[in-house]
């Protein structure tokens, strides 16, 4: 196990990303899993799609195997609503190469659409 | 109660082209999963699927069986990876019902029996119009 890449990771290291979808977006992702109906606002699996992305991408990157993710719905996003997505450190075990990341997502005005947890395995 | 039929199930498989379009909408173009070249040379020995791409069929299958309903909250957890071109199944079952409220259990298997999503979500169904 290579903990090079473990060992720089702190608790408390954030990432983000902004993000605004359009309503091609969502007539894609409907089309993408042969759902034939009209989305009111943003399918959650497209606000989940990037938490997957700052932690695959970014924080802690390329390697990063996923294991977990909880998350609470608080409000739909909308079509072309600026949102800002972040991912934070919140613990680090060593012994198992696991990283547990608080994960958010907020809209206009920083009104809170999503907010929970992941839990990643990093070991490159 | 609701009459929505429980458990239900669903077969489906996905291609390297649902792969790369989802890394398309989400912005995670990570290697493991659009690039078969350098997939080859992992421990998996090919591309896998997104997590989420997996929960993107959860949830149009959620949206087929209750239109309308909200979802509140949803865990995942992704045990096994995904591979394209094999015939995966999704499992839906019931948890739990209070009024309008309820708590689902959901699963994705692949062909060897290896579990690639397991999640359970909760939704409130849109009140039923009284005639």
């Amino acid at each position: 196990m290579n903990l090079n890449r473990f060992d720089a990771l702190r608790e408390g290291q954030s990432a983000s990303l902004n993000r605004t979808f359009t309503a091609q977006d969502v007539r894609e992702w409907c089309e993408l899993c042969q759902l034939e109906q009209s989305w009111p606002g943003i399918p959650e699996p497209l606000i989940a799609g990037l938490f997957s992305c700052l932690l695959g991408e970014d924080l802690p990157g390329h390697g990063t195997n996923y294991l977990k993710q909880a998350m609470t719905f608080h409000s739909p996003a909308d079509v072309g609503e600026p949102l800002q997505v972040s991912v934070t450190v919140s613990r680090l075990r060593r012994d198992k190469a696991l990283v547990n990341l608080t994960t958010l997502c907020t809209g206009r005005g920083g009104r809170l659409i999503c907010d929970g947890e992941a839990l990643v395995l990093f070991q490159h | 109660m609701n009459d929505a039929s429980i458990p239900c199930e669903q077969h489906f498989i996905l291609s390297q082209e649902d792969f790369d379009q989802f890394a398309r909408l989400s912005g995670d173009h990570n290697p493991i999963h659009v690039d078969p070249e350098f997939s080859a040379r992992t421990s998996f020995g090919r591309t896998v699927s997104h997590g989420m791409l997996l929960f993107s069929v959860v949830r149009s299958l959620l949206a087929q069986t209750w239109p309308g309903a909200v979802l509140h909250r949803q865990n995942l957890m992704f045990p096994s990876p995904a591979y394209a071109d094999e015939l995966l199944a999704l499992m839906v079952e019931q948890q739990k019902a209070e009024g309008n409220r309820l708590v689902l259990k959901t699963t994705i298997t692949r062909p060897d029996g290896e579990t690639c999503l397991t999640g359970e979500c909760e939704l409130t169904l849109p009140e039923k119009e009284t005639s």
